[in-house]
């Protein structure tokens, strides 16, 4: 999608009818829309969420009251937004009144056609497949976004974006109507006679899944909490770093945290192969005797020819069959010679069977030939785990002497910041006993739902009703299993691609080398080459913001021809951006300025004042189709405030203008000619 | 081996339903937003169809 052109009537802070066309050149595809704050630029922004989807941003205030208030004054009743864009080779224009404002249809889309206006039957729906409404947010950029992605608390909101971006909208709304309905299932199996006890155990399934989803929720906000204290710890190991006194002690540190986590590596691969040695080799060293008389028995047997004996079933049958024995004696069915003949099949080799001694051998001589090999493997497991012990303990001692060294220095607040530091550690630790103990009750619960479940199917077993309710519930887990692994899949997937876009455009943006990490639990992180985390300033997290965003908007554009059923294409559409430069410094935001033309076809960015320094103007010169300020007018009086005035290409413009006919916003084009 | 034509059967029938579900959850997101109540209803008719009264044997 591609807008050309934002008209507003009487729509907020807006009187009258306004209209705003953007830039639809490639080469300058920036539209810069200058404004104050109060003026009126969120309001821009929500008119195009508004005009699309009919929702406004959660901030926005007094969200029912959209009809200007000098309109409403002067007998109007009702507002609109009107968008004008192309998508896919043909125009459309999009308008939306407020309630009561077009009689009965709220929303109408119209394909113009040849000069003609094609209404579009379904607007609601097609919008949807030019942007859908959950990637809208991740466009329209309200400023606040970028806070999502800060730091690395809000693990949720990042995975909510990549799922959006992914467009798995389909599938997550499939996997909650598969909960529901399979739990509509298991409670609709009838108790009857044959089923007494089904009530009470769907009743302590209902419990647990509760309990589970109440530890779960606890303990993600611990696990948040956590995130949290880790990025302070960061910060106050970087001061750390940092400060000339510490530096060599924290660098000391860090490379004996390294080690440390290392040595706790070691120590748990050697834990398990501990436990494989058990699972696997001793039974090498218990079944010693058993396996050496066995196999003796075997051999001996073997070679007396008795195992497998030296005839076989399919020629006693023969001879039976043919009524005659190998000595050429007649065999009459009933007489000692034919029962003699036939006692033999008892003891007759078969196929089956001599595969069967075969295996056994097999097994057996393995047992023989790894015997002497096992007793070493256990030493050598055992041997690691005493040595990652000692190193354990030796580099904990390291990391507390370096502690108590930081704790010493008499001087600047590093004594302070060591003391706060190991406080937060402690914090920390505690928090993650917590969450360790949450997982417990949650993986609890689910070992108990399990057996509750399955206890459910034994009541069942008795009742046909009951045991078809129960089948479908099965079949919903089910499904909805299936569905969870393929979304996961798809998402670590998502999450490759993004990490690769978000660390390359920060490679050309921010002024540090490091390496993102978005883990599973959608955590982020900057981390330099040896992983460790780094403290981020404010600007960094920003940068972070945007770099991400201009991820996601990359890979909805990549995606926006995928095949495949259960997800939703991605789209192109412009990417519009409040105020992207806040806490950027004027290094950054000169950087930053030159590489935001790139992040999509088209851009709106939306700036005050204190934004548009030198560096950014400079880097966007070039780029910039179209130019718009926002200018405030009242009807007070001006009084003693002063002229507030901007320069534009040569051109004064008054941006807050008194004594005016209505108390709102116009929009000029300032557009270099 | 019919065990392994059953899992065969059953995989066959889970994708179909998959996608029926899918097909249904598209219906219900671009045109009729909203209607939980509604959509879930057919989810249940859809696997009631689907599983049949005897059941996953």
């Amino acid at each position: 999608m591609w807008i050309e052109r934002l008209t507003l009537k009487d729509f907020r802070c807006f009187y009258g009818e306004h209209s705003l066309t953007f830039s639809t050149d490639e080469s300058r595809n920036v539209t810069l829309i200058h404004a104050e704050n109060g003026v009126g630029k969120t309001t821009l922004l929500n008119a195009l969420l508004w005009c699309f989807y009919g929702k406004l941003t959660e901030k926005f205030e007094r969200r029912d009251d959209l009809v200007n208030l000098d309109a409403r004054e002067a007998g109007r009743t009702s507002a609109f937004v009107e968008v004008l864009f192309s998508h896919n080779n043909n125009r459309y224009r999009a308008r939306r009144h407020t309630k009561g404002g077009a009689g009965d249809r709220e929303f109408v889309v119209m394909r113009l056609d040849a000069g003609s206006n094609v209404p579009v039957s379904n607007p609601d729906m097609f919008i949807n497949s030019v942007i859908p409404e959950d990637m809208a947010g991740h466009f329209l950029f309200d400023g606040e976004h970028a806070e999502v992605f800060l730091g690395e608390e809000n693990r949720a909101g990042i995975r909510e974006a990549v799922q959006d971006i992914l467009g798995c909208s389909l599938v997550r709304t499939a996997i909650q109507d598969l909960t529901e309905t399979a739990t509509h299932f298991r409670r609709q199996a009838p108790t009857s006679r044959a089923t007494a006890g089904l009530e009470e155990t769907n009743r302590r399934i209902d419990a647990l899944v509760e309990q589970a989803a109440e530890a779960e929720k606890a303990r993600d906000a611990l696990d948040a909490d956590v995130q949290h204290v880790e990025q302070r710890i960061a910060d106050i190991e970087a001061q750390l770093r940092n400060s000339t006194a510490a530096k060599q002690l924290q660098a000391q540190r860090d490379k004996a945290t390294a080690q440390l986590e290392s040595a706790r590596r070691r120590k748990r691969e050697a834990n398990d192969a501990v436990l494989k040695w058990f699972s696997e080799d001793g039974r090498y060293l218990v079944s010693t005797r058993l396996s050496e008389l066995a196999l003796e028995s075997l051999d001996q047997k073997e070679m007396k020819g008795r195992l497998p004996a030296p005839y076989n079933e399919e020629l006693v049958h023969d001879l039976l069959e043919a009524h005659r024995c190998i000595c050429q004696r007649e065999l009459t069915v009933g007489t000692p010679p034919y029962e003699a003949v036939q006692s033999l099949l008892q003891k007759a080799a078969n196929a089956t069977l001599r595969d069967r001694i075969k295996k056994v051998q097999t097994v057996l001589n393995q047992f023989k030939r790894e015997r002497p090999k096992a007793p070493g493997r256990l030493e050598d497991a055992n041997r690691r785990v005493l040595q990652a012990d000692s190193d354990i303990a030796t580099l904990e001692r390291d990391i507390e002497d370096v502690s108590i060294k930081l704790r010493g220095i008499d001087f600047d607040d590093i004594a302070e910041r060591e003391k706060r530091r190991n406080e937060l550690r402690r914090e920390a630790n505690l928090k993650r006993e917590s969450i360790g103990s949450f997982n417990h009750r949650i993986d609890q619960a689910g070992r108990e739902i399990e057996s509750l479940k399955r206890e459910l199917e034994q009541l069942a077993r008795n009742d046909k009703e009951a045991r078809t309710f129960l089948v479908r519930s099965n079949f919903c887990e089910r499904l909805k299993g299936r569905l969870e692994r393929e979304l996961k899949e798809d998402e670590r997937a998502a999450r490759g691609v993004l990490r690769t876009s978000i660390e390359r455009i920060l490679a050309k943006t921010s002024r540090k080398h490091f390496r993102l990490r978005l883990s599973e639990d959608y955590s982020v992180s900057l981390v330099n080459e040896a992983g460790t985390p780094l403290a981020k300033s404010g600007g960094e997290n920003q940068l972070l913001g945007l770099a991400f965003t201009a991820a996601l908007v990359e890979f909805a554009k990549l995606r926006q021809n995928a095949e495949g059923h259960k997800l939703l294409r991605g789209t192109i559409a412009p990417l519009v951006l409040d105020s992207p430069f806040g806490q950027l410094d004027e290094d950054y935001r000169g950087t930053t300025a030159s590489y935001v033309p790139q992040m999509a076809g088209q851009v709106v960015m939306l700036l005050s004042r204190s934004q548009c320094s030198p560096p950014v103007m400079d880097a966007l010169k070039d780029r910039v189709g179209e130019e718009y300020v926002i200018v405030r007018h009242n009807k007070d009086k001006r009084e003693s405030r002063p002229p507030e005035t901007r320069q534009f290409h040569g051109r004064t413009i008054e941006t807050a203008r008194f004594g005016a006919d209505f108390d709102g916003s116009t929009l000029e084009q300032v557009t270099q000619l | 081996m019919s065990d392994t034509k059953d899992d065969n059967l059953h995989a066959q029938r889970d994708d179909r339903v998959i996608e029926e579900i899918i097909e249904l959850q598209r219906e219900f997101y671009f045109e009729k937003k909203g209607r939980q109540t509604e959509r879930r209803q057919r989810l249940r008719q859809l696997i009631e169809r689907s599983i049949g009264s005897e059941g996953d044997k």
